[in-house]
């Protein structure tokens, strides 16, 4: 049994325990002035299951991008690891990004060129490690989803499910602090779902804080908090 | 929260032994790697996109070579010629020049020989010709690559030396007869054909003796110009004797017929520049709007794979050396298809625009010459278009909003 090189010490600045991992504070965003996102106020602890809800165009994405520090709000502050997003560098949020941040996205995006394997391991490329190692680990976190044999197969050859637990091999290659998932047991079979769900269950286990946007009840009774959104208004169910 | 793992081998994140931890330049391999990567498997997207690049590539390439192998032929035909060339000034133009001269510009202190020329044209057949008439006896100082020998003064068999283009033309041989449209009457015998590396102008020359050039053109008080040999060193003083003693009389030293030669050469590769620099703009357009600007999924990709980790420096590392092969591969593909254009369909298109009265396809080899400039200068060319259309591009998508770019 190794242990993990402590949260805090991957960051440049010290997550307590008691800390919040995320904090959103009167935090707006406005698309095109006629949907807008508020959030007042939202924590998230280190190792903390929290599920957001709401109807189709509620702002759950949104919240999801804001929180990855793939968009950036109007107004308000996104604390990540103890630090306002807008304060990290260029360097230091890539770094983030890629040891310490996992990312389903809802259209999975996957560089269509590419094979299976290399877009599971597109992050460790900036970090030196050689293709042989890469691969060794796609090939290890492919065998957890049972995609070992997709793994030299262009993703757009993949079925809806497979490509869905491949988007989530992904966010899980760097082992991540913080798992961010955005519908990811939409539009897959009852199979798929459960594998998700297991996979979401074991990385809890392990530490991994994870903030997911579902429709499904089956991932919101697991969820330790839920919150939901209407309209873009956040409510803490 | 400390998070654990349970092990050690089956996790991913991992290393598979000490060994594997990334050298200083494991960053680097990796980016050149994912960018042969990308191009191995884009190879359509970027031929098209190089389409542009390379048209613009070949034509550089092609008229490069054509005016460097011009200018080159153009400076050894003036090496190996008279020391001082004479015309006769007509209202401020090169006239007819009075055979009663020549005497007294052979009478000049340092010219050593006098040799006069006839030029014009007539026509052989269907083709037109240029005629050179010179005093035979000249010619046996002449640096000719020829088949056959040097035609000499016979009144009974006049004898020609003809242009290999011409020879070609209308298939003529070594001993073949040949008479001319002017003077029908006169039956030249063919007794050497100047080879392809002969200069231009004389491919389709008939150099035959002064008296029966005097004869065809029915000219025999005038001939075109002079040509004057000096002593080593004396062609400056001489010019300037020629100058102050024969008001009519325009002398050019060889020096200056060669910065004639060069500065027209020049003026000439500056007419292609106004193509080159229209080439690089369409090729820089087109290449960005295939590649980056107008492709979405380009676009998505860097978005993602910004998304994924990889910092603005990363991507533009990795996009900079597709691009720097994209430029070597396009350079070599245009240096092929160049030297194909010049050997195979002798310049066809492009060495009309350098040489005057040539049809748009030669039927004539085109002198070319390949310098090791050609391919620097088109490496630097494609390094400008395609690192111009994407460099930029690809900057703006890095550091745009990840979320934009993903839709």
């Amino acid at each position: 049994m190794t242990t993990r090189t402590p949260l805090s010490s991957q960051t440049s600045s010290i997550v307590q325990p008691s800390q919040s991992l995320v904090r959103l504070t009167q935090v707006e965003k406005h698309y095109r002035h006629h949907f807008s996102l508020q959030i007042d106020e939202l924590d998230i602890a280190p190792g903390a299951w929290v599920a957001i809800h709401g109807k189709s165009g509620a702002g759950k994405s949104t919240l999801l991008h804001l929180i990855s520090g793939i968009d950036y709000p109007d107004s308000g502050k996104v604390i990540l690891f103890g630090k306002n997003l807008t304060t990290y560098s260029e360097a230091a949020l890539a770094q983030l990004r890629r040891n310490q941040l996992g990312i389903l996205y809802q259209r999975y995006f996957f560089i269509p060129h590419l094979p299976v394997w290399q877009n599971i391991t597109s992050k460790l490329v900036p970090d030196g490690i050689s293709t042989v190692e890469r691969r060794r680990r796609a090939k290890l976190i492919l065998e957890e989803f049972q995609l070992t044999e997709m793994m030299d197969r262009s993703p757009q050859h993949l079925s809806g499910g497979e490509q869905q637990r491949a988007a989530l091999a992904r966010a899980l290659i760097n082992d991540p602090d913080l798992l961010i998932v955005d519908e990811p047991t939409s539009h897959v079979d009852n199979e798929t779902q459960s594998c998700i769900l297991r996979h979401l269950q074991k990385r809890q286990a392990s530490g991994t804080t994870i903030l997911v946007a579902t429709h499904d009840p089956n991932l919101l009774r697991h969820a330790d908090t839920h919150y939901e959104i209407d309209n873009g208004n956040f409510l803490a169910s | 929260m400390t998070k654990s793992t349970p092990a050690d081998h089956s996790n991913p994140t991992t290393p598979s032994s000490p060994g594997d931890k990334p050298g200083p330049w494991s960053r680097h391999f990796n980016l050149v790697c994912a960018a042969i990567e990308n191009l191995t498997r884009n190879v359509l997207v970027y031929l098209i996109a190089s389409v542009a690049l390379i048209t613009g590539l070949t034509l550089l390439l092609t008229t490069v070579a054509v005016s460097e192998g011009l200018k080159t032929q153009a400076l050894r035909a003036v090496r190996s010629g008279a020391d001082i060339y004479c015309t006769w000034d007509y209202f401020g133009r090169p006239g007819p020049f009075p055979r009663s001269e020549i005497e007294t510009l052979s009478s000049i202190e340092g010219v050593t020989r006098t040799i006069p020329r006839i030029i014009g044209r007539t026509q052989v057949a269907d083709e037109l010709a240029i005629v050179v008439g010179i005093p035979l006896h000249a010619l046996s100082d002449e640096k000719l690559q020829l088949s056959g020998a040097l035609p000499v003064p016979n009144p009974d068999r006049p004898q020609v030396l003809i242009g290999y283009e011409l020879a070609r033309h209308l298939n003529l041989n070594v001993g073949d007869r040949l008479t001319l449209q002017n003077v029908s009457s006169i039956v030249f015998q063919v007794t050497g054909i100047t080879k392809t590396t002969s200069s231009l102008w004389s491919a389709k020359a008939i150099v035959c003796d002064i008296n029966e050039a005097v004869i065809l053109f029915d000219e025999p008080n005038h001939v075109s110009d002079i040509c004057l040999y000096t002593l080593t060193g004396a062609e400056r003083r001489t010019q300037e004797i020629v100058q102050r003693t024969h008001e009519r009389v325009k002398a050019q030293t060889q020096e200056q017929v060669r910065n004639y030669v060069t500065l027209g050469m020049t003026l000439r590769e500056g007419v292609f520049s106004g193509f080159f620099i229209l080439a690089l703009v369409l090729a820089i357009g087109s290449f960005s709007v295939i590649t980056y600007h107008g492709f979405a999924p380009r676009r998505r990709e860097i978005a993602l794979l910004k998304a994924e980790g990889w910092n603005t420096t990363e991507i533009i590392e990795m996009i900079a050396v597709e691009n720097t092969f994209v430029s070597f591969l396009s350079t070599a593909l245009s240096l092929i298809l160049a030297i194909i254009w010049v050997r195979i369909f002798r310049a066809a298109m492009i060495a009309p625009v350098l040489i005057a009265e040539l049809p748009l396809f030669p039927e004539m080899d085109i002198p070319a010459i390949f310098t090791p400039l050609c391919p620097v200068l088109a490496t630097l060319f494609s390094l400008v278009v395609t690192m111009s259309g994407s460099i930029y591009t690809t900057w703006r998508t890095a550091t745009a909003p990840v979320a934009a770019a993903l839709q």
